[in-house]
């Protein structure tokens, strides 16, 4: 009879770049119910900071492609692929595309299933932003 | 209903912890080590992150925040102005500049650098008698 052992090996992370902290809330959360480790950034800066870093070790950069800092969009994704060329890089340009490009994650793994509908995902995003918009806290 | 029906509760699955910290690199290790401990975590790198989280509507039982931050307002100000707004929200307040008579009006000060751990304990001591209250 034998047990079942948890798996050795380390989650696959996903290093997120958004500057937006609703949207990347929401995907990061997403994408942690499907298994992944999540590390957040919110500008390319910082997302080359974790990843000179090395430590978690990233599989994938999943961006938004107009995340504010000194290497943005295209030339970020150029960046990552030559200097850390073991991490797949993901473009998106908007927050229904970036719920899209998490859902393809989840199916590819690790759990190899969607958590939730991430049309839901989505619908929370729009519904925190709007909320965030007509709700502002006063200044004082 | 199967998981991937569930709705998700991305606000109330558990205690929920905002975490203000503008260094990446010590933000992802006193996130992970909140999010180990059962902690829903929400990142924000900025004063001003942090208020829009609070804008959305986002539920937080606690807010950890640094002083010192890029922006147009600091850790203590957003500590002053949640004192205002929500004074049933515990504030702990980290800096490596100042004391905890500085940190005057924030619920707890933690002195920087900081362990884990200590971060940790604190955490969980401010969460605590927020409950008894």
């Amino acid at each position: 009879m034998t047990s079942e052992q948890p798996r050795p090996e380390p989650r696959p992370c996903v290093l997120l770049l958004d500057a937006d902290v609703v949207v990347r809330h929401v995907l990061a959360e997403y994408l942690r119910a499907c298994g992944y480790q999540v590390v957040e950034a919110v500008s390319s800066d910082e997302a080359l900071a974790i990843l000179t870093h090395g430590e978690p070790r990233v599989d994938t950069l999943l961006a938004d492609v107009t995340a504010p800092g000194a290497t943005m969009g295209f030339a970020l994704a150029r960046h990552v692929r030559e200097f850390f060329p073991s991490v797949d890089v993901i473009l998106a340009g908007t927050p229904a595309r970036a719920v899209d490009e998490a859902a393809d994650l989840c199916e590819e793994g690790p759990t190899l299933a969607r958590p939730y509908d991430p049309q839901l995902a989505l619908n929370e995003i729009r519904r925190l932003m709007a909320a965030r918009q007509s709700a502002r806290l006063p200044e004082t | 209903m199967t998981k991937a029906q569930a709705v998700p509760e991305l606000a109330g699955r558990s205690k929920a912890i905002l975490v203000v910290e503008d260094e990446a690199l010590v933000r992802l290790v006193i996130c992970e080590a909140l999010r180990e401990q059962g902690f829903t975590v929400v990142e924000a790198a900025s004063a001003e992150e942090a208020e829009a989280v609070l804008a959305s509507g986002l539920a937080v039982d606690l807010v950890f925040t640094d002083v010192h931050m890029p922006g147009t307002f600091d850790g203590l100000e957003l500590a002053r102005r949640l004192r205002l707004r929500r004074p049933d929200l515990p504030v702990l307040v980290t800096s490596g500049r100042l004391d905890q008579a500085g940190a005057n009006g924030a619920t707890g000060f933690l002195r920087k650098p900081y362990l884990p751990a200590d971060a940790l304990a604190l955490i969980f001591s401010l969460i605590r008698k927020e409950a008894m209250e």
